[in-house]
């Protein structure tokens, strides 16, 4: 097995919300089954080389942030069209979904972004805040997670979750995220890769399979992420679920 | 009307007040009467504010304390609230029946979120903004937000008193018409190169390239400059700089601290170059602020059994404060246990997010002299997982899904001296049985 390059993108400015427990989780999973790691810390005024990496992940960040990464990032478009249309893993959460959409609307104001997918982001006057639990069309047990927003997005084609309770895309939305080949991209924070172990496991196993199929994976260990998961969902959620 | 209802409120307040009881209310009831009663208020001579995630009430009693020593009549607002019908309170107890001011200046504390609330009714002469860092994020959103709002109360009247060593707070300077002053630490012994965690402002507010820092002291504190020269660490008149043993010397003066917590050193900067810039001389500050380091709070200490230890507040999702206490505990060299634990995320809400735990640098903890780490309440699953990505090792973590044994637990399953750092629920019910049993 040759080494997995993990980029975070955006590491130092899209970092709200705890969200680089994400990275630590997934690297330490890989390393677990004896893969070797190399992180890759990407910002502004650095080249991005999506062919280096094997996996992206960009996490949530202020309205004003998003803005200097939108015109950082507009300028490698179709590499990463082509890259998600290639079956790159990208994992995306928090309001950084929204780069891969069409436009942001802010008022009169339409910033321009991606474009990879169909739908739009509309920024709100008010912040959307609560749980988010969210059924997995994958996975046998909901998400857990976070939403703490100021936008919304609207006429997402693939969506990845359905919503049990929680926001979702917007508010009364039936469903959340975005899943398109090896593209999964939610609003929830949580860290979600953190509490949801199943989630973890689902995405090493996937990203190791399209790298070497042949490689054979150990057992997880993920005690402490289960346990959490499982008493959480048994104090809090148990006449929801 | 006015006369009435600051008749209204002065009696409940002198009620409340006879009954041992909190203080905004009179502030609430006249806020009802008369949404304007502040406006019609006497202003007294100097009014200064004081805002930030962390230390505010330390400054204002700080500041509070160098007007008494300069003889001066002054009010502040530490027993009540920091909110709009605190300010109000604030007012009515410091005024006569016709709304005549007793005071000459007035030191007030003023919660990030109401600044602009509290501004619509009057404008300090002074406003020292100290930090401002990820807290309570499931009611701020994010720190953008709450700077916007600051930045749109400020007028060009008002003489703003900032930390230079924080880019953010620096910001506030770049379109401000009126007066600034700064307070700042020079390069010392704490000074890294590396920062701890995460930066909350990494780029220049006006060419948006990667601010350079030359040096941190702490967090996102420290020497910094935008590679084009658009924004810089401003120049401070009155620097503080860091001495060996717990003295630190601005304007030619030592100041004495029980502590060398760097935020300490900053508390007392900003009340020295706010009371300088508004005349005070500058022995009778640095006395009122020796004589400050006798009376400081000790630390809550406690014995439970054979257990003896610290009581600490955790301040859940505010990671500035968080990482203070942790920096402390870590620094104790003495073995330990850690107890960690909250019923609640917030009090506010009952919204559970915990995003904020992996914004806490709990790495800290990862030192030899931790023996053993105890998670409580019906978050400790969750705090076990935390540390488990700070490298903890597994097998000195234990959890309690509940926190009814607290007390047992503190009294039985501790080893060494015992560092509790509990939210308010679990902090007051601990306290309330050190209480009892120091009486019984």
């Amino acid at each position: 097995m040759r080494t997995i390059h993990i980029a975070h993108l955006y590491y130092d400015i899209l970092n709200l919300y705890g969200e680089h427990g994400n990275v630590k989780a997934l690297k330490q999973e890989l390393e677990n089954q004896g893969i070797k790691v190399l992180l890759h810390l990407v910002t502004l005024d650095d080249e991005l080389d999506i062919d280096k990496y094997d996996f992206i992940y960009i996490g949530a960040g202020t309205e004003a942030n998003q803005e200097m990464v939108i015109e950082h990032i507009l300028k490698y478009k179709k590499i990463i069209k082509e890259a998600i249309n290639k079956n790159k893993f990208f994992f995306i959460t928090g309001n950084s979904i929204e780069l891969f959409g069409k436009y942001i609307l802010n008022n009169d104001q339409k910033i321009n972004t991606l474009g990879i997918f169909n739908f739009y982001t509309k920024r709100e006057e008010f912040r959307m805040i609560d749980e988010g639990i969210m059924k997995c069309s994958f996975l046998p047990k909901p998400i857990i997670g976070f939403q703490n927003q100021n936008s919304v997005i609207k006429d997402n084609e693939f969506p990845m979750f359905e919503v049990i309770k929680g926001i979702g895309s917007y508010p009364n939305s039936e469903t959340e995220g975005v899943k398109y080949n090896n593209f999964y991209g939610t609003y929830l924070i949580g860290p979600v890769l953190v509490r949801n172990p199943d989630l973890l496991k689902y995405i090493v196993q996937e990203l190791v399979k399209t790298i070497d199929s042949k490689f054979k994976l150990k057992k997880f260990d993920l005690k402490e992420n289960e346990e959490a998961y499982d008493n959480f969902v048994n104090t809090f959620y148990q006449n929801i679920i | 009307m006015k006369i009435i209802t600051i008749f209204i409120c002065k009696l409940i307040q002198f009620i409340l007040k006879k009954t041992g009881h909190g203080t905004s209310l009179p502030g609430s009831i006249a806020l009802k009467l008369d949404k304007n009663i502040l406006k019609k208020m006497e202003r007294p001579q100097t009014i200064i504010c004081i805002t930030g995630t962390t230390g505010k009430t330390s400054t204002c009693s700080t500041i509070t304390e160098i007007y008494k020593e300069a003889g001066i009549k002054v009010g502040n607002n530490l027993k009540g609230s920091n909110l709009k019908p605190g300010v109000v309170s604030l007012f009515l107890e410091n005024a006569t029946m016709t709304g005549k001011t007793k005071v000459q200046t007035m030191v007030i504390e003023v919660d990030e979120r109401y600044v602009k609330e509290v501004f619509k009714d009057f404008i300090p002469d002074y406003f020292v903004i100290n930090n401002l860092s990820r807290d309570q994020l499931a009611r701020n959103g994010h720190f953008d937000i709450v700077w916007n709002d600051i930045h749109n109360a400020i007028t060009s009247d008002i003489h703003l008193i900032l930390n230079a060593d924080d880019p953010l707070i620096a910001k506030f300077a770049l379109d401000h018409k009126g007066s600034v002053s700064y307070f700042g630490m020079a390069k010392n012994k704490l000074s890294t190169k590396n920062h701890m965690g995460y930066l909350d402002l990494g780029y220049c507010p006006k060419c948006h390239k990667k601010l350079i820092f030359d040096y941190y002291h702490y967090g996102n504190l420290g020497y910094y400059h935008c590679p084009n020269n658009d924004f810089k660490r401003p120049s401070v008149k009155y620097e503080s700089v860091l001495n060996n043993n717990y003295t630190f010397t601005i304007d030619n003066q030592k100041i004495k601290m029980n502590n060398e917590a760097i935020y300490n050193v900053y508390n007392l900067s900003a009340s020295y170059v706010v009371a300088r810039e508004n005349g005070i001389d500058k022995t009778v500050i640095s006395k009122a602020l020796n004589n400050l380091s006798l009376q400081m709070k000790r630390l809550d200490t406690f014995k439970l059994g054979k257990a003896e230890g610290v009581l600490l507040l955790s301040k859940n999702e505010t990671p500035m404060s968080y990482n203070q206490s942790l920096d402390f505990i870590s620094k104790q060299k003495e073995d330990k246990t850690v107890i960690l634990g909250f019923n609640r995320v917030s009090g506010r809400y009952n919204l559970k997010d915990l995003s904020w735990l992996y914004d806490i640098n709990f790495e800290l903890l990862n030192d030899a002299s931790v023996k053993k780490i105890l998670c409580v309440g019906p978050f400790a699953k969750d705090l076990a997982l935390r540390l488990k990505y700070a490298n903890i090792d597994k097998k000195i973590v234990t959890t309690y899904t509940s926190s009814d044994n607290v007390i047992d637990i503190i009294k039985k399953q501790t080893k060494g001296k015992v560092y509790c750092m509990f939210y308010f629920d679990i902090f007051n019910y601990v306290k309330a049985a050190i209480n009892k049993g120091a009486k019984a």
